[in-house]
């Protein structure tokens, strides 16, 4: 397949993007240990795309989120005066609205071709990590004890904070879950992992590219790139991208069953049931934020309608004094701000999600993000929203499951390849 | 320098008979009288109250958000006055510290477990009542305006009231934190009198034969009530009030934080309208803001007439068309002048004609044919002809979509809506066309 410069262009920048997103997880903004460093590069990353005509401002999506802003904000004013109990963190509220003001934009490049190149990116760099994680595992398997070398090389003022870093893969093993030292959490690396194996099934990736992100998932002992990678496969089955399966198929059933021989893999299939355990993982992430929070949300009926304030979920949560308890993205949208801001925020949520070349990446994206990663504050956990989804909607053509895997694919890319008037559908037409 | 300004060139009138036949000049256009033409046009949607569904293409967002200061401005100050208004409703907190002291071996559990259960006790009914009567009047409704909270990994707890003087939250706060340890010692005395009754009843209920061994029973008894006394009395000693209450602070937003919120919200709502009402009745109020919201448009002046007209000459091109929008018909007369002017200093001749928006059906067959202006010199016997049209009438859509001449869109500033003139300039998107913004 061949792609003109222009996508070339936007393949490297956003492949650029979801490198930094990889590399500068664990970093902080100097002296600011709680904000990570992401939240501004991802701001820089967006206005320097704008300077350089790579992207463009999604009139749409600007719209909606001006009318978000809008709503919690007035609602944060009309909270202290109405709901009782109501705290409010202006902080966590500009969070928000920073987190998310990069979603507003769009590549002006968004046909497959450029998406495809920019997937290879997306799978080099997460084999990269993968590596990254076998060796951090292999290590350990060879006796040498885990040491926290990114804790030890970085200045502690340049690391972020409030993270579980990494822990042992049972109690009392010696053995460390892999986050590959860069990873903010496990999970996040799987996540990402996840995301990089589908990515590599797309572009038709070597085999041994495949095995490695594959190993480099059951290093991490964590269900969030499993959940990707499930939600992900089960879209690309249902589409005619299912034929690009077929080669892949027996090696992942191959690389899956021997790993679960390792003690990695006999820990993963403990926890495929953990959800039915209080206390457990899957439990404080998917299930017990909601028991916790909504007797407190339906406390008053001021509080649902208008929330409890920016932040007020984390406190609830914290009052608790149950170690690992999250708060789900669902759950921080509505109880901090209520029914009526809170729609209009969940709708240009949503909204980030509608629209891209591959709903393969849309969909599994919405149910980690939704129900299994903590919050839509973390930019780490959001950013890959904005690398695979949004910022290539609304898509030019047919989105690529439909499109794979003719063997004149390339000709149906080149079709679908954005025309001067295409590039210009998604703004509208003003008069 | 002269000029001749031509309503009608009599180098027109043959073809205009050939084409028209008998429709004399002044016959009224289509949409006004009637009028059919002999000829089959290509042109709709001119007449009043239509709008061509040509788009203007995509504007820069950023663009469209500067597009409208002063309701940026208006929503600004509103904003912010609403939330200096709405703010500082939440009346006064005042915070009392309650400090325990630990027993037990895991220290780590007993601290959270007491730290939790005073956290409940501290807001329970009975600690309330004793709170309530120790203020008076003052202690109606206490128990909604008062909370405690353990801070993990301490041994303190926060009891928080809000009123709405600084005062009665002071007062409200310490009260319950006395009461909460009043009532914590209450419940110590009533301990220490059950415990002193049940090692009373033990002493007096029973009473062995041997009188050393009864001797050394009640001393037992004695020691054993001693220590559950000492543990008791211990127990009840270690919850005080660390931090009394002295002065209150503002529950809820601040007055200087709801100004800022106010204001970014008035800001908010000014950009989402602004985005939201695009183009809708937007004026360029100057050159700039014209910029901010056609990047990618030629832009010029009356002023820059000669500018125009060197790159005329040099274009190559025998006809220009001065499109002139709704007011602003005057304007493109006389830049058509002066651009006619310095053609003519060029060494080229140059014929005027303005065609009206009444009369100029019956000429545009003629003076705007295609096939005439691909030859201006030999149909014409000029090098160029500049044509005054407006972008309302038939002559202008005559001209539109073809690229075999040049044309500048006349818009008045403050006047004329901005998305009439982008509507003009994407007619005209084949002839390279300038968008001139005059006075």
């Amino acid at each position: 397949m061949v792609t003109s410069p222009a996508e070339q262009s936007a393949a490297r920048w956003v492949g650029a993007l979801f490198l930094l997103i990889v590399l500068l997880q664990r970093f902080a903004v100097p002296g600011v240990p709680l904000l990570a460093v992401l939240v501004p590069v991802v701001l820089l990353w967006a206005a320097a795309g704008l300077v350089h005509g790579v992207v463009t401002i999604d009139r749409t999506r600007l719209a909606w989120w001006f009318a978000a802003a809008t709503a919690t904000a007035i609602t944060m004013l009309l909270q202290p005066w109405l709901v009782p109990g109501a705290q409010i963190s202006v902080t966590a509220w500009g969070l928000v609205l920073a987190v998310w003001l990069p979603f507003t934009v769009r590549l002006i490049e968004r046909g497959a071709p450029a998406y495809l190149a920019m997937l290879r990116y997306v799978t080099t760099i997460s084999t990269g990590l993968a590596w990254l994680a076998l060796i951090m595992v292999g290590v350990q398997l060879s006796g040498v004890a885990y040491r926290d070398w990114f804790a030890a090389i970085v200045p502690s003022a340049l690391q972020l904070d409030g993270f579980v870093l990494t822990y042992p893969i049972a109690y009392g093993s010696t053995i460390f879950r892999a986050n590959a030292w860069i990873g903010l959490e496990p999970s996040m690396v799987s996540a990402q992992l996840g995301l990089g194996l589908l990515a590599a099934l797309f572009v038709r990736a070597r085999i041994w590219t495949v095995i490695v992100l594959v190993l480099g998932l059951v290093s991490t002992v964590s269900g969030s790139g499993i959940i990707i990678v499930l939600v992900g496969g089960l879209v690309m089955l249902l589409h005619r991208s299912r034929r690009l399966l077929g080669g892949y198929i027996p090696l992942a059933v191959t690389t899956a069953i021997a790993s679960t021989f390792t003690p990695f893999g006999i820990v993963l299939i403990d926890r495929s049931t953990e959800y039915q355990s209080a206390g457990s993982s899957t439990s404080l992430r998917a299930l017990e934020p909601y028991s916790v929070l909504y007797p407190a949300w339906i406390e008053h009926l001021p509080g649902m309608l208008l929330g409890y304030g920016p932040g007020s979920a984390q406190r609830v949560v914290s009052d608790t004094n149950v170690p690992g308890l999250l708060v789900p993205s669902p759950v921080k949208v509505f109880f901090e701000y209520g029914i009526i801001a809170g729609l209009v925020l969940a709708a240009f949520i949503l909204g980030c999600y509608w629209g891209s070349p591959s709903r393969t990446f849309s969909l599994s994206l919405l149910c980690s993000l939704l129900l299994l990663q903590p919050g839509i504050t973390t930019i780490v956990v959001v950013a890959p929203l904005l690398v695979l989804v949004t910022l290539w909607s609304p898509r030019v053509g047919p989105p690529i499951e439909s499109i794979l895997p003719e063997r004149r694919s390339a000709d149906r890319w080149r079709s679908a390849r954005p025309t001067a008037r295409s590039r210009d559908i998604g703004s509208g037409v003003y008069g | 320098m002269t000029s001749t300004y031509l309503r009608r060139p009599s180098v027109m009138q043959p073809s205009l008979e050939q084409v028209a036949g008998s429709e004399s000049e002044s016959k009224p256009t289509s949409h006004r009288r009637g009028y059919k033409p002999s000829v089959a046009l290509p042109m709709v949607g001119r007449g009043p109250g239509r709008r061509d569904t040509i788009g203007v293409g995509s504007l820069p967002p950023l663009g469209l958000l500067l597009a409208r200061p002063v309701l940026l401005a208006m929503c600004a100050l509103l904003g912010a006055l609403s939330g200096y208004g709405l703010a500082g409703k939440g009346g006064y907190q005042a915070e009392a510290i309650l400090e325990f002291i630990p027993h037990g071996a895991d220290a780590v559990l007993v601290v959270k477990q007491t730290g939790q259960t005073l956290e409940r006790s501290a807001v329970a009914e009975d600690v309330i009542q004793v709170a309530a009567a120790s203020l008076g009047a003052g202690g109606n409704d206490l128990a909604r305006h008062v909370t405690a909270q353990w801070t993990q990994d301490t041994q303190l707890v926060a009891v928080r009231a809000t009123a709405d003087s600084p005062d009665a939250a002071v007062a409200d706060a310490n009260a319950v934190a006395q009461a909460t340890v009043q009532v914590a010692k209450a419940s110590s005395a009533d301990r220490l009198t059950a415990a002193r009754d049940e090692s009373n009843q033990v002493l007096n209920s029973q009473q062995l034969d041997s009188a050393d061994a009864e001797s050394a029973r009640r001393a037992q008894l004695g020691s054993a009530l001693a220590a559950r006394q000492d543990a008791i009395g211990s127990e009840s000693g270690d919850l005080t009030v660390a931090d009394p209450a002295t002065a209150a602070t503002n529950a809820g937003l601040t007055r200087a934080m709801g100004l800022a919120i106010g204001l970014a919200a008035g800001l908010l709502i000014g950009g989402l309208a602004s985005l939201l009402l695009g183009l809708r009745g937007l004026r360029a109020s100057s050159e700039r803001s014209l910029r901010y919201l056609v990047p990618e448009t030629d832009l010029s002046s009356p002023s820059q007439a000669a500018q125009l007209a060197g790159q005329i000459v040099e274009s190559g091109k025998n006809c220009l068309a001065v499109v002139v929008t709704e007011g602003a018909r005057e304007q493109g007369v006389a830049l058509a002048q002066d651009i006619a002017e310095f053609v003519r200093a060029h060494g080229k001749t140059v014929t005027e004609v303005s065609l009206g928006e009444t009369d100029d059906r019956a000429a545009a067959l003629v003076v705007l044919r295609h096939d005439v202006r691909d030859d201006i010199p030999a149909e014409l016997g000029v090098d160029l002809i500049v044509i005054v049209v407006s972008a309302a009438g038939e002559a202008a859509a005559f001209l539109e979509g073809q690229s075999n001449l040049r044309a500048l869109v006349v818009m008045r500033r403050r006047r004329t809506p901005i998305s009439s003139a982008l509507r003009v300039m994407k007619a005209f998107e084949r002839a390279e066309p300038v968008l001139v913004l005059a006075r």
